[in-house]
């Protein structure tokens, strides 16, 4: 098992050949997203989520204490914004 | 506290294009900032992808109510002559940083009780600082929050219609899959080599 993205141990990513593989790792949570722009030669993530959509994949979903963490930060936010609009704010 | 403005990166953009749904980037009625860098990245596509052409329609559609913003590596990236841009390898999170930049110029001058959300994918962005006033999201995140606050029925079937909408490319003509024989498993080769443009390789 590798100990860190940028050190000298072995990553799942180099074991993997196809373009498919990369992204079914990327998918999997077994290679990152840098290392799969990398070993695609992609420049930006927004070509990562491209080569995703083309296999019909979405973006794989994040951590679920982060997405609670997250939405619980921003509803109140959209709540309130939403009844703004409502009301002809 | 209120939301005042909303800046996505180019992810959401392109999974909330891929389904049709930038429209729920319009509900909060308030101004939608992309950052140069960000719309570089959205506009520009893929050769024979629709991508760019949605998000053209939607600038187009939204009026003033979407800005690009300029940022000083927007700038930067601007400045390189196009042929040459061309040739270049773009900088790593180049739109992510645009928007951290963008976010340092607005965190000073934004009122006490305003704020801002920014829209992300790329993980980059989660380690990114942009002050007390603006509050990142995930695009699932987002889908769920929109959910729970009755604006879309169900998250989980918008990311069902982001799996299921695959673009569609036209392809190189060398990805193509051979054209089939009627009644015979051929392949490949055979397949290419019975095409009626062949011409005869023996002698």
């Amino acid at each position: 098992m590798g100990r860190s993205e940028k050190g000298s141990s072995i990553r799942p990513i180099h074991g993997m050949v196809t373009v498919r593989q990369i992204l079914d790792g990327f998918l999997a949570g077994s290679v990152t997203d840098h290392e799969a722009m990398d070993a695609l030669h992609m420049e930006t993530y927004a070509d990562l989520i491209n080569a995703l959509a083309d296999i019909g994949e979405a973006p794989p979903l994040p951590p679920k204490a982060e997405v609670e963490a997250e939405v619980e930060a921003a509803l109140p936010l959209i709540r309130k914004r939403l009844q703004e609009v409502a009301d002809g704010a | 506290m209120a939301l005042e403005i909303v800046i996505p990166d180019s992810g959401p953009l392109m999974s909330l294009g891929r389904i049709d749904r930038l429209d729920l980037l319009d509900r909060f009625n308030c101004p939608i900032l992309i950052t140069d860098m960000v719309a570089d990245e959205i506009l520009r596509g893929k050769p024979g992808a629709p991508d760019a052409s949605v998000f053209e329609a939607w600038f187009a559609k939204r009026g003033n109510r979407i800005q690009t913003i300029e940022t000083s590596i927007g700038m930067m990236w601007k400045a390189i002559p196009e042929d040459i841009r061309a040739t270049l390898k773009r900088v790593r999170d180049a739109g992510e940083t645009s928007i951290w930049q963008f976010s340092n110029t607005i965190r000073d001058t934004m009122a006490a009780d305003d704020e801002a959300l920014v829209l992300f994918e790329d993980a980059a962005v989660k380690k990114m600082d942009f002050g007390p006033h603006i509050r990142k999201l995930s695009t699932w995140s987002f889908l769920i929050a929109l959910e729970r606050a009755g604006v879309i029925p169900s998250a989980q079937t918008l990311r069902n219609d982001m799996m299921a909408a695959n673009r569609t490319i036209p392809s190189d003509p060398f990805d193509q899959p051979s054209p089939k024989m009627a009644g015979r498993d051929e392949d490949w080769i055979a397949g290419y080599d019975a095409r009626p443009d062949m011409d005869d390789p023996t002698p």
